[in-house]
């Protein structure tokens, strides 16, 4: 405790990042190349999840079809490298981040003038649009069967599973501290304040629905990213990575980690990445033992692991009486 | 004169909230709006601050025809507002509930990657805001832990952060106990005079109206029916005859 008070506190996020990448690029060196594996899927949730978070905890949007931008990135880079030839995950990766941030600046664009289901329900519609698309332009997508991605180079070395690990950590650093700052920002007050009360904010000079836009691109750039990553992992694109089932796993994410707080879906995405890898090796039934285990974690931490978590503490330990003057 | 409405009227199907009314309002006054219920007091409000879009009529504020203009472009302009329902943002603390209208008012909001605290102006500025109006001690608390006198407060604490010239208040005392809304009205009326800043304010309690107001204006079934300076109004037998409840 003492060394930690000595600490200044600007230092802490440094420090804790710094940590957590030591962590992070030292992890392959104890582990097996499946747990490798399994930890750059959660990771690659983790940033999707971060992204989403943008938008619905911090601005209080809820979308249904926020695999659409996922899928966007994942078949940006899948199709780059499989129907043109482009092998350098340089440029796949910029070109994923350009498409989902055209994407989901049209599709956002459209989504923020209307709220609530209304919204919702428009973000699910354009969710199932790509998942059609996907399905029907077979010569290009593959249709059901979707397409197979050869590993792509990063500086000229293939990138295997370990190097993408390295580049899903280092990546995932980056994203994680700029999301931090973001949140921290005046924009991320901005988008808080809007999530809190939308009318308020309009009357103190704010034009709610361009920042709503804005958070609306953020994440769908991050889900871009995300999928970006998820093709080279899995090898393989396929429809289904725009069904609404997927977008409902990164809500599961969010809701499960705690979307109120800053970590809350980093921490859902690796519960969910491990929870589900493992059910799914020891039953065939494993959506139902998924969801069931889900609807408990949901049930017992109404504010997601993390903000159940905080919300005791603060009672147990930090709480004060209020006595108006 | 800084507000000056002209034949501004809305309807509600049958029902005429605002019936076709005209007024001016000086400079650094405080100009009370009363009447029973269903009057078009917040209406009248809710037209001026861009909530509602008239059905016809202008609004001038500084000359400029603010009608139909929507609310985050006319606070932009200098009118800030506070509701009769206080509109705050609950799960922020009570200094960044402050904050946020300074970062808006001075197009910081898109400022991504700078520390929200570390904009020292905007810092000192909010403090001195929320001193004003006694909330200091209390900036890092979570406004749902506030008591709801503070939540009034805070609510016209954040129009301010605007930097107005015109305030529009809607029953600012609401919902406030009697002895809360003599300590409630005080700051706000300090925080008038101090920054020079013209109110108009929707009030319901006669005891604070006559002390606090420069001039009245009373509406009744959208109409204005009378308009002077408190005194006017304190021997006036029509608005008296209303504001109990009896015809005109």
């Amino acid at each position: 405790m003492h060394i930690l008070r000595s600490i200044p506190k600007e230092y802490y996020i440094p420090i804790s990042l710094g940590l957590l990448f030591l962590f992070l690029i030292s992890f392959p060196l104890i582990a097996s190349r499946y747990l490798i594996f399994l930890l750059s899927l959660a990771l690659i949730y983790a940033i999707w999840a971060l992204g989403y978070n943008f938008l619905f905890g911090y601005t209080g949007l809820l979308s249904f079809g926020h695999a659409a931008y996922l899928g966007v990135g994942a078949y940006t880079v899948g199709l780059l490298i499989a129907r043109v030839g482009i092998k350098s995950f340089e440029i796949l990766f910029l070109a994923a981040v350009l498409t989902s941030l055209g994407i989901s600046a049209l599709i956002g664009y459209l989504c923020v003038k209307y709220t609530e289901v209304y919204f919702a329900l428009l973000t699910l519609a354009f969710g199932e649009f790509f998942y059609a698309l996907a399905f029907k332009l077979y010569d290009i997508t593959g249709g059901s069967d979707g397409v197979s991605v050869p590993y792509p180079y990063l500086f000229g070395y293939l990138m295997d599973t370990k190097l993408l690990y390295y580049v899903v950590a280092v990546l995932f650093v980056i994203l994680l501290y700029f999301a931090w700052k973001v949140v921290n920002s005046p924009f991320g007050k901005t988008l808080q304040a809007i999530r809190e009360d939308p009318v308020k904010a309009e009357f103190v000079g704010i034009h709610v629905k361009r920042y709503q836009w804005y958070s609306f691109i953020l994440s769908g750039v991050y889900s871009g990213i995300a999928g970006a990553l998820y093709a080279p992992l899995f090898a393989h694109i396929y429809p289904d990575l725009f069904h609404w089932t997927t977008s409902g796993e990164v809500l599961f994410v969010t809701l499960i980690g705690g979307h109120r707080m800053f970590l809350g879906p980093v921490l859902g995405a690796i519960i969910y990445a491990f929870l589900r890898s493992y059910i799914t090796a020891y039953t065939i039934y494993w959506p139902f033992v998924l969801g069931l285990s889900v609807a408990v974690i949901a049930l017992i931490f109404p504010n997601g692991i993390i903000g159940s978590a905080y919300s005791f503490i603060k009672e147990r330990y930090f709480s004060k009486t209020v006595v108006s003057k | 004169m800084i507000l000056r409405v002209e034949d501004l009227a809305k309807y509600f199907g049958e029902v005429r909230a605002v019936d076709h009314i005209t007024f001016g309002i000086d400079s650094g006054t405080i100009t009370s709006i009363v009447g029973p219920n269903g009057a078009g007091k917040t209406t009248l409000i809710n037209l001026i601050s861009g909530a509602l879009k008239p059905d016809s009529g202008d609004i001038y504020y500084n000359n400029i025809n603010i009608k139909g203009m929507p609310p985050y472009k006319i606070s932009k302009l200098g009118i800030g507002r506070s509701f009769q329902i206080p509109h705050i943002y609950l799960n922020l603390t009570t200094l960044d509930n402050v904050l946020v209208s300074l970062y808006s008012i001075k197009g910081l909001t898109r400022s991504m990657v700078r520390d929200s605290y570390s904009f020292k102006d905007e810092l000192s500025r909010a403090e001195a805001i929320l001193n004003m109006f006694g909330l200091l001690e209390k900036k890092d608390m979570y406004v749902y832990e506030l008591p709801h006198g503070d939540r009034k407060l805070l609510d016209i604490a954040m129009a301010f952060a605007l930097n107005p010239k015109l305030v529009l208040l809607d029953e600012p005392t609401s919902g406030v106990s009697s002895r809360e809304k003599r300590r409630v009205m005080k700051i706000v009326d300090d925080a008038i005079r101090e920054q020079g800043v013209t109110a108009l304010i929707v009030e319901h309690d006669m005891d604070i109206v006559f002390s606090y107001s420069d001039k009245i204006i009373v509406m009744h079934q959208g109409k204005i029916i009378a308009e002077g300076v408190p005194d006017e109004i304190k021997g006036d037998k029509t608005v008296e005859s209303v504001l109990l409840g009896g015809e005109t």
